[in-house]
């Protein structure tokens, strides 16, 4: 079970959360981004940082520093926040 | 050697010791015509078919673990073609009939059994978009069946058609469709793919692919480095990251799905059963476990494990479709990692690197796909470019706005 | 419809008496009669909702996962920037906070949305265990906390009202009937009563709402 630390309501269970994917997609200025805008993901093996949203709890949507492949949680922001991976 | 059943006989009173290992445990040469990474069922598939069908026999697949650990030894292995856009069901059915014969061309029992395959629905819309979908097929000669009520009960009496949310409206059926022998496939293929002189590698994992201006030349693994003009992936999950060594990159995220199996029972399901209003699909083994799953855990994961959250819903789900099941205990849960894309199509063909071909993208319904995958991907990789098969395909169609969206719902509308 | 009618929803799905397990000390499962209303403060609206709230006898707004009790009214944090307001019978509240507040907060009557069960009793921190998954125990929550979690499957607030322990447990009026079959299940291997000597709900709404089960 992935337990996610809100940072309004305390830690929760995944149940609790939708998922929504890579936080690291910005809407382009031009048309030309667009491609990569609406298809193109990171997709690691590693630190991913992603969205979750708080849809059962607080509704709040979160910025989330996640493992893939260990699942661990390293850090939990709100959207203007910028985690970083560790470095190790 | 040749399976038969004669063979059988005579090794019984052998006492089984003239048994040879289906396939050679080789070591890699320093170079190959081509080479395929990732030893599941799509990458053996791709092997043998190149030697078969073209001729091809300088070929090594190279797999990181043993062959058939990945989603080929993990899947629900449920096989039919029961799509709705022509590329899809076209490409299926192509490989349903590689199904139909596999057994014979192989030489290898892969349990390959044409029980049917019912999907069911809870409402008039889904009922138009099965019948959709059914027409569709037809025009194409693939079989398929629109059931009502009563026939769905005479199908499988163990469905509850009077479900409070979700009753049962009727059911498109495909009776071609049905399931095989996940680990006998690879195995099948491994077999018949060394027979005809392809080196099955395994505990070699591909650390790095080289190019030399927009050519792939070599591999670097953990067995050396080795050179090939042509190369093929057939890694699944791990798509993403072989891409990635090349310097390229695809529209994937990777998953884990989940499959479980109960307890062994006597014939209680004798057909594929999907649910049309949760994510819940179920038949029975030979050995008379039910074997069942759902949807993906939902956020990107390389674990091949998942979580709790989805085991409930997948049983809720079960229960609410086939109330019996909740007197049955779950024997093993596991997980495989799925290559998703944004359309839910899977890609087969040519990559912006020359003499590089993927076959990958299969989301959570690659199995069925192995031989036509494999047969596609040979033909790619011995022409240098799609058969109309695989034409549709392509890596570049979300840039060309070509997508491949079975249900019309957009862009990673398995997310939503 | 005044907050002090029975919630329609209900007709019938909580009956007085005792259920369950027979032996040992049952929880008390009943329903609140109170107003509701919810506040969400627009951008830059915090001040002048706090205003309104203050003006209305109300509480100081408080931080997340917790509820503070006013002199009029309680105030249960739901969400970033969002509250509801619990008072007992006062019909038209929301009006009132909506025409103080003005285009600084989004004021949404919730009298008829929502229903409030009361869970109380020894063993009433085992029964919501059954169906939610945050943590109870008295080192992690208590009285005056409020968790906005999934009851089961569905969206509910919980407040914990008292340290019997007591708890409200609000959820859309149009689950509450499920939730009540819910609360009623996960009860019975502890034994439950509705109603009568021990009574839990809906007698003791109103006037009493202000008193000091609320902190
Ligand atoms: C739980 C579950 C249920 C499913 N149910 C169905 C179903 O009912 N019907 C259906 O049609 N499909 C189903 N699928 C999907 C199906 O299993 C896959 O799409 C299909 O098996 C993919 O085959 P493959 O050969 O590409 O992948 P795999 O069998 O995963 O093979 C890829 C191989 O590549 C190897 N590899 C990866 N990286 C490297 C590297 N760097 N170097 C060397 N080797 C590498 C891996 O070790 C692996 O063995 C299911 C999948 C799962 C997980
Ligand atoms: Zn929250």
């Amino acid at each position: 079970m992935i337990q996610i630390a809100c940072p309004y309501c305390g830690p929760r269970d995944e149940a609790e959360f939708a998922y929504r994917g890579d936080a690291t997609v910005h809407r382009p200025a031009e048309e030309a981004g667009f491609h990569d805008y609406v298809y193109a993901r990171a997709n690691p093996r590693g630190w991913h940082l992603e969205w979750w949203h708080h849809t059962g709890g607080c509704r709040a949507v979160l910025k989330v520093l996640r493992h893939t492949a260990t699942h661990e949680v390293r850090a939990v922001g709100l959207p203007a926040d910028r985690p970083e991976p560790p470095s190790a | 050697m040749r399976y038969s059943g004669l063979r059988l006989l005579t090794q019984a009173f052998a006492g089984n010791t003239g048994w040879k290992p289906a396939w050679r445990d080789t070591a890699p040469k320093s170079s190959y015509d081509v080479v395929i990474v990732g030893g599941g069922g799509h990458g053996l598939a791709t092997a043998y078919y190149l030697a078969r069908e073209h001729g091809i026999t300088n070929v090594a697949v190279l797999e990181r673990g043993r062959i058939g650990l990945g989603n080929t030894g993990r899947n629900t292995t449920i096989i039919r073609s029961n799509y709705l856009l022509p590329e899809n069901h076209n490409f299926y059915e192509w490989s349903l009939k590689l199904w139909e014969g596999l057994e014979q061309d192989l030489n290898y029992n892969a349990m390959v059994s044409q029980r049917g395959v019912l999907n069911l629905f809870h409402s008039d819309a889904a009922r138009h978009a099965a019948a959709r979908r059914g027409n569709a097929m037809r025009l194409d000669g693939i079989d398929a069946e629109l059931l009502d009520r009563a026939q769905v009960a005479e199908f499988c009496p163990l469905i509850d058609l009077d479900n409070a949310r979700f009753p049962v409206m009727g059911g498109l059926l495909q009776r071609r469709g049905g399931t095989a022998r996940h680990d006998a496939v690879a195995w099948g293929f491994a077999r018949a793919a060394d027979r005809r002189g392809v080196d099955i590698i395994q505990e070699c994992e591909v650390q790095g692919i080289e190019t030399e201006g927009g050519r792939v030349t070599a591999l670097r693994t953990s067995r050396g480095r080795i050179r090939a003009g042509r190369v093929g992936l057939a890694v699944a999950g791990s798509t993403s990251l072989l891409a990635g060594m090349a310097g390229f990159e695809v529209p994937i995220e990777s998953h884990v799905l989940q499959a479980f199996v109960s307890e062994a029972v006597k014939p209680l399901v004798h057909a594929v059963i999907t649910f049309g209003a949760g994510h819940f699909y179920i038949s029975q083994s030979d050995k008379g476990g039910l074997v069942f799953g759902g949807g993906l855990d939902g956020w990107n994961s390389y674990a091949q494990r998942g979580n709790l959250p989805a085991v409930e819903h997948v049983f809720a789900a079960g229960v609410a479709m086939m109330p019996a099941l909740s007197r049955l205990r779950a024997l093993r849960s596991w997980g495989g990692m799925m290559d998703m894309t944004p359309d839910g199509s899977p890609i087969i063909g040519l990559t912006p690197i020359q003499g590089l071909t993927m076959t990958g993208g299969w989301c959570y319904g690659g199995f069925k796909a192995t031989p036509g995958s494999g047969w596609c991907h040979a033909w790619t990789i011995a022409k240098g470019e799609p058969h109309p098969l695989n034409a549709a395909f392509t890596l570049d169609r979300f840039r060309q706005g070509r997508l491949l969206d079975e249900r019309g719902a957009g862009p990673f509308a398995w997310a939503q | 419809m005044s907050a002090t009618e029975p919630h329609p929803w209900l007709a019938g799905a909580l009956v007085p008496g005792r259920f369950g397990a027979a032996a040992g000390e049952p929880v008390r499962l009943g329903t609140r009669a109170c107003e509701l209303v919810q506040v969400l403060a627009r951008r830059d609206g915090d001040a002048a909702l706090q205003a309104a709230i203050r003006a209305a006898g109300g509480p100081d707004l408080p931080p997340p996962g917790h509820a503070a009790q006013g002199e009029r009214m309680a105030a249960l944090w739901t969400q970033p920037r969002g509250w509801l307001i619990q008072a007992g019978p006062d019909a038209g509240l929301a009006r009132r906070l909506a025409d103080a507040c003005g285009p600084a907060a989004a004021v949404v009557e919730q009298t008829h949305g929502r229903c409030v069960f009361t869970l109380e009793g020894a063993h009433a921190r085992a029964v919501l265990a059954r169906l939610c998954r945050v943590d109870l125990h008295p080192r992690a929550f208590g009285p005056g906390r409020v968790a906005v979690t999934p009851l089961s499957e569905i969206a509910a607030v919980i407040h914990q009202t008292g340290a019997a322990p007591g708890f409200d447990i609000i959820v859309a009026s149009s689950y509450a009937r499920a939730v009540a079959g819910m609360l009623a299940a996960a009860a019975a291997p502890i034994g439950y009563q509705v109603g009568g000597d021990q009574m839990g709900g809906d007698q003791m709404g109103g006037d009493q709402m202000g008193g000091d089960r609320v902190d």
